[in-house]
């Protein structure tokens, strides 16, 4: 028992000396663990912070250098502040216009190589959608881009293939005339021209006088700036602009009114290319370049714009975005000095189906060249991808892009010519803007219509024909011999993809 | 228990703590090893990143210089470099890193491939920056052909500077993550460098207490249990106390024996038994201390006497038992003695007063049957002394009174077989023999009415005890007897002779028998059977429920008092109008000794020679002559001595033998005999008498008596006295 009690005593003593250690101890605990917590929360807060909806996500968008910041300058700029404000990674990569359509190509076949989102012209999206590779529209983002407001020709036809919606309407585009405002209305230079050519000088209703005008301003100083002008700039660079200039101007001369086939005939898919129509056309094509700068053979898109708004030109023949352009860019010496007008008409029209020329005004718009954003069916990311593009074609943003001249954006939408208020900063006078959607809505309105080819094989014919097109303008093949030997090589590419299904898909491609 | 669950929270404890420390310390290792493994990482995604910083140089380079091809070698490598640096750090998955470089390196090889054509000789650049040249050609309207090859290669060369700029991208975000996550990996380390060991600080403090409590709880129940058992033992009334082994000294004692023995604990504690109680006490307790702790087994002492101070002699019954060490050793000697003196007095008591009344009962008996009978006796006498002239009336009355008077007899003998006067000689027999010669009595008296079943066990011919077959036949006659009563003259009467090993439970308390193996003789019937209050007084002598006449009370008396004689016992089972059983229990004889000359004796001996037998007893002598007759015998017989003298003087050799009885009015059996002897001295005479009495048995040949018999006369006893006397065994 004594032994007992004196054991108890000692735990007794045990018990305080351990509660005087836990007390302490505990409360050591509890502050670690507190400090603990405070840090992972801060910790969380900064992670949470840039953590985004699509972080750790990836896409990777191509677009075709056309020079300058031409169409991908929009898609690179909108591409960083998309990946900053969602966390993904948006990576724009932009070859040369000739090499980009290999490189996709490429990537349909190679497993490392993936794009997400093609940003093409609608022409290449014939081969990619025959070929089955494009994501059709899903409702959502048809909601998102408001695909009621796109314009039908672009939304039925252009952007469509079988009926079902696969392109997001980045650019709506008709290829208009430009011309000096100014010069034009110069009392002299009036005086001159009549006196020259025996009628008035106005903005040029037929390609001839296009010519006689072209031929009036090239090759003396008409503006009093110390350097010599020319009459016109176009597109003669070898590859798909000066191809699709040929075939512009070409229309007035081919593309009869009733009929819906241009580049073909409809039942056999035999060429047209080389028909009187497209030889006369051709023959003028060339002869017309002596009215330009020495340099006509390198000039693009983008060098055309420059020409003109730096006045080195009367005149120019481009898509939309020589408007915005000419007011807009720093290097402009012409704005409120461009006149906008449709495309010259020609007197009589080439009919393939008579194989007599028509004696008849032939009017038609080109709409041709027009870009639009597609999501690669086999993207690992279509959500993301669809983002994107959703966001690179809203009317927002495309509002936005019209108004600004470089970016080679034109109007696609209603909301394009009803809401005038993105203009007020850009530099067009309200008059200025009012004649500038005219012409391009009428030309929009046009019936007789020439588009693109827009069948599988696209790229193929187009490249075909450039090269010959080239040779030609380089006088190493007379002009009906390139278009004989490009009616022969489309035939082969026709063959080589079975004429049959050519056959329906360019019906398909005209509406037939 | 409780101890025991100490010792294994602690060892728990201890095993916690041990496991909480390695856990802490692998957890500790593993974090530093992972730290270590991240910033190799680093260092090496770093030096990917480095050298693909100097391709993306070298790539940029190629827009800028005027020394292409000096830069077209850098570019190669460089970019072979970066290749390797990337495949070594292959194991951290860099697979957006390698796609895209997959892209590069198609790029590269195409600008080289372009850029190594004639075309682009030295001559043709001008050593100008490819770019500047561009710019050049485009004014030119005769080098179509080379400007647009040089814009297809700035353009490559630009889309290979855009995926480029991909992989530094990546570069950076791993550089950052990683850096990052070493910060976080850093962090955790310091965090865990002082949460496990304090979490196992905290576990094992709290465990240190948690054990304290339990121990001081386990210690407060054990010195609780240990008070508690303190109390029951002081308090128990008894008196308990504990000695050690060795020299039986007083360990412990509990207030009980303090109070009894009169002598302190303290007093008590370390002395032993001599010092305190007189030597022979003393020895005893010893001797039974010893015996307990040789034994190692209880016991039990149901009386002993011992000295104390005050209150004199006391008697306990104390039971004593051996409690052991862990090893299995005699440690201490455990008793428990409870004083039975007050008991045992009021027990003494109780049968002094049982015994009062029953001297009281058997005085009663005694003396109203005596009265009946000497009224009977009295009043017949009279009644002959005035008929005197009616001769036949007066035989009748004198009849009937010495009928009364020979009843009287048979109650003294009964009363004397009670109070184990009457004499008797115990000799080895076989017990079925005289069940037997029973049956056969039975067989002829009992009504036809009752029907007698006799069931004996296998070899119970075998069976020998020691007894008096004369006392054992009566017994069984008077169990019959009642049995038969019992059923109302009609039923099933049972004997059984069985064989039973009783154990010490199996012997009532009132019988000083020992264990061991029994023979059992049942009479059972199927009658009115008794309630509780009848059997528990049908021993006691006179004790009777039957009618004057009918019974007398004495019967199962009588058995009793045979039994006790043999150092046997009784049971008695029965339910009222079920019917009774009475077992008889006799000690069996060991050892077989009986001789065949032995079993002769037993066997009722058969004879031819002629007896004269005297008895002023007539049912005596209808008897008597009946029994020898069956024997073989020729009997002829007379009532009284003159009688018998004047037979025997006709022809005094007709007679190979006379029996008489001792005790007969006028003359004597030994008058008698001595007469006879006159008569002819080569007479053989049996004197029977009522009583024993070793004076008449040592008179045997003095007055020429050849033997003795006892009354009353049976079959067995005088066949054997019969035949030994005429064979001239005597
Ligand atoms: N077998 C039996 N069945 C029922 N009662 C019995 C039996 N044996 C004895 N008794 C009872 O015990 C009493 C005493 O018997 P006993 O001593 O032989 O005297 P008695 O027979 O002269 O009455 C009987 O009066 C009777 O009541
Ligand atoms: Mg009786």
């Amino acid at each position: 028992m004594k032994l007992s009690i004196s054991k108890k005593q000692k735990t007794d003593a045990d018990m305080r000396y351990l509660n005087k250690f836990i007390k302490p101890l505990a409360s050591l605990i509890l502050l670690l663990s507190i400090v603990g917590c405070s840090d992972k929360e801060k910790e969380n807060e900064t992670e949470s912070a840039s953590l985004n909806l699509f972080e750790y996500r990836a896409i990777t968008v191509i677009v075709p250098n056309v020079g300058g910041r031409t169409i991908r300058g929009p898609v690179l700029d909108e591409a960083k502040l998309f990946s900053e404000k969602t966390g993904a990674s948006v990576r724009v990569v932009t070859p040369g216009w000739k090499s980009t359509i290999g490189k996709i190509k490429e990537s349909l076949t190679d497993p490392k190589i993936n794009f997400d989102i093609f940003v093409i012209i609608t022409s290449w999206g014939g081969s990619l959608l025959g070929e089955n590779h494009i994501e059709p529209i899903p409702e959502w983002v048809k909601e998102k881009i408001e695909w009621k407001d796109v314009l039908p020709v672009y939304k039925n036809s252009i952007l469509s293939w079988g009926n079902k919606p696969y392109g997001l309407p980045y650019d709506g585009d008709c290829v208009n005339l430009y011309y000096r405002k100014d010069i034009f209305a110069n009392n002299t230079n009036q005086e001159k021209f009549f006196k020259k050519f025996g009628y008035k000088l106005t903005p040029p209703t037929t390609w001839d006088m296009y010519e006689d005008i072209a031929k009036f301003f090239d090759g003396w100083d008409w503006d009093d700036d110390g350097k010599i002008e020319h009459g016109i700039a176009e597109n003669r660079l070898r590859g798909y602009g000066s191809v699709l200039q040929f075939f512009t101007r070409a229309a007035a001369y081919a593309k009869h009114p009733d009929d819906k086939a241009y580049y073909f005939d409809i039942a056999t898919m035999k060429p047209r290319i080389n028909n009187p129509g497209f030889v006369e056309a051709f023959e003028d094509y060339i002869n017309i370049m002596k009215y330009g700068p020495k340099e006509m053979l390198n000039l693009q898109t983008d060098d055309i714009r420059k020409s003109f708004i730096s006045g080195d030109v009367a005149m120019a023949i481009d898509w939309a975005d020589m408007g915005p352009m000419a007011v807009n860019s720093d290097i402009s010496v012409v704005k409120d000095r461009v006149g906008y007008a449709a495309l010259p008409g020609y007197d009589r029209v080439y009919n393939n189906k008579t194989k007599k020329w028509d004696s008849q005004y032939n009017n038609p718009s080109s709409i041709a060249g027009n870009w639009t954003i597609l999501v690669n069916k086999d993207s690992k990311d279509k959500k993301l991808a669809f983002e994107f593009a959703a966001h690179m074609t809203s009317p927002i943003l495309t509002k936005k892009l019209i108004t600004i001249g470089w970016t080679g954006i034109n109007p696609s939408r209603y909301s394009h010519f009803e809401d005038m208020s993105d203009w007020d900063g850009s530099g067009f006078s309200p008059s200025d803007t009012r004649e500038y959607l005219n012409t391009i809505s009428k030309s929009l309105d046009n019936e007789n219509v020439m588009v693109d080819i827009r069948i599988p094989g696209a790229s193929k014919y187009y490249d075909v024909a450039g090269e010959y097109i080239d040779l030609a303008l380089k006088g190493k093949m007379e002009p009906k011999e390139a278009l004989d030997k490009i009616s022969l090589k489309w035939d082969e590419i026709t063959d080589s993809l079975g004429r049959k299904s050519q056959i329906q898909l360019y019906k398909k491609s005209v509406n037939y | 228990m409780e101890n025991y669950s100490i010792k294994k929270i602690s060892s728990y404890g201890f095993f916690i703590l041990m496991t909480g420390l390695i856990i802490s310390a692998s957890i500790l290792i593993f974090l530093l090893f992972k730290l270590e493994d991240i910033r190799e990482k680093l260092t090496l995604i770093q030096n990917t990143h480095k050298s693909f910083l100097q391709l993306k140089n070298d790539t940029e380079r190629l827009l800028t210089t005027g020394e292409l091809e000096e830069s077209i070698i850098s570019l190669i490598k460089s970019s072979k470099k970066f290749n390797n640096t990337l495949k070594m750090s292959d194991e951290y998955n860099l697979k957006e890193i390698d796609e895209l470089w997959y892209v590069c390196q198609k790029e590269i090889s195409a600008i080289v491939e372009n850029l190594q054509k004639p075309i682009f000789n030295p001559k043709n650049i001008k050593h100008k920056p490819l770019l500047h040249r561009r710019g050049e050609l485009f004014l030119q309207n005769d080098s179509n052909e080379f400007y647009i090859l040089l814009t297809e290669v700035t353009d490559s060369i630009e889309f290979l500077l855009q995926n480029e700029i991909f992989i530094l991208d990546i570069f950076e975000k791993i550089d950052n993550n990683q850096k990052i996550y070493e910060k976080i990996e850093l962090k955790k380390t310091k965090k865990y460098a002082v949460f496990f060991p304090l979490t196992v600080l905290i576990i094992t403090t709290i465990l240190a207490v948690f054990i304290s409590k339990i121990a001081t709880k386990t210690e407060k129940n054990l010195a609780q249990n240990e008070a508690f058992l303190d109390s029951v033992i002081e308090n128990i009334p008894n008196m308990i106390f504990v000695k050690d082994a060795e020299e039986l000294k007083f360990v412990r004692f509990n207030k009980a024996g303090e109070n009894l023995l009169g002598y302190t604990r303290n007093e008590l504690l370390g002395k032993n038994d001599y010092d305190f109680f007189p030597k022979q006490e003393a020895d005893f307790f010893t001797q039974k201390d010893r015996e307990v702790l040789d034994l190692k087994a209880l016991v039990d002492i149901s009386e002993e006497q011992i000295e104390t101070k005050y209150k004199g002699k006391r008697i306990l019954h104390t039971k004593k038992i051996t409690l052991f060490d862990e090893k299995g050793k005699p440690e201490y000697l455990l008793g428990i003695s409870e004083d039975i003196t007050e008991q045992k007095r009021l027990e003494d008591q109780l049968r002094q007063t049982q015994k009062m009344e029953a001297i009281g009962i058997l005085a009663g008996g005694i003396a109203h049957n005596f009265n009946n009978n000497l009224a009977i006796i009295l009043g017949n006498l009279e009644m002959g002394q005035r008929k005197f002239s009616e001769p036949e009336k007066v035989k009748n009355f004198i009849e009937v009174a010495k009928t009364a008077a020979l009843r009287s007899r048979d109650l003294v003998n009964q009363i004397l077989t009670y109070s184990r006067q009457g004499s008797s000689t115990k000799e080895p027999i076989y017990l079925k023999l005289v069940i037997d010669e029973t049956r056969k009595m039975l067989q002829s008296t009992l009504p036809t009415t009752v029907k007698l079943h006799y069931q004996a066990m296998l070899g119970a011919s075998e069976i020998i005890i020691n007894a008096d077959p004369n006392r054992i036949q009566e017994a069984l006659l008077n169990l019959c007897n009642n049995a038969v009563q019992a059923m109302d003259e009609k039923g099933d009467l049972n004997i059984y002779l069985d064989k039973v090993d009783l154990s010490k439970h199996d012997i009532p308390a009132q019988y000083d028998c020992l264990p061991g193996l029994y023979v059992v003789l049942s009479v059972e019937d199927n009658g009115g059977g008794m309630d509780q209050a009848t059997l528990d007084k049908i021993f006691d002598p006179f004790f009777t429920t039957k009618k004057v006449g009918k019974g007398t009370g004495m019967g199962l008396a009588t058995v009793q008092g045979i039994v006790d004689q043999h150092g046997g016992l009784i049971k008695v089972h029965s339910t009222t109008s079920e019917g009774s059983r009475f077992e008889l229990y006799f000690p069996m004889t060991e050892e077989v000794q009986l001789t065949s000359q032995k079993q002769e004796k037993i066997v009722p001996q058969q004879g031819t020679e002629a007896i004269l037998l005297v008895d002023d007893d007539e049912l005596l002598v209808d008897l008597g002559k009946q029994i020898l007759t069956d024997l073989g015998y020729i009997v002829t017989t007379a009532i009284n001595g003159h009688d018998a003298l004047m037979i025997i003087e006709k022809n005094p050799q007709q007679f190979d033998l006379i029996i008489t009885d001792q005790s007969m009015p006028k003359m004597t059996g030994l008058e008698l005999a001595q007469k006879i002897k006159k008569l002819n001295s080569q007479s053989l005479v049996i004197l029977m008498t009522g009583y024993s009495s070793k004076i008449l048995e040592g008179d045997i040949g003095k007055h020429g008596i050849s033997a003795y018999c006892r009354k009353p006369l049976r079959l067995v006893e005088l066949s054997q006295v019969v035949r030994r006397v005429l064979d001239g065994a005597c």
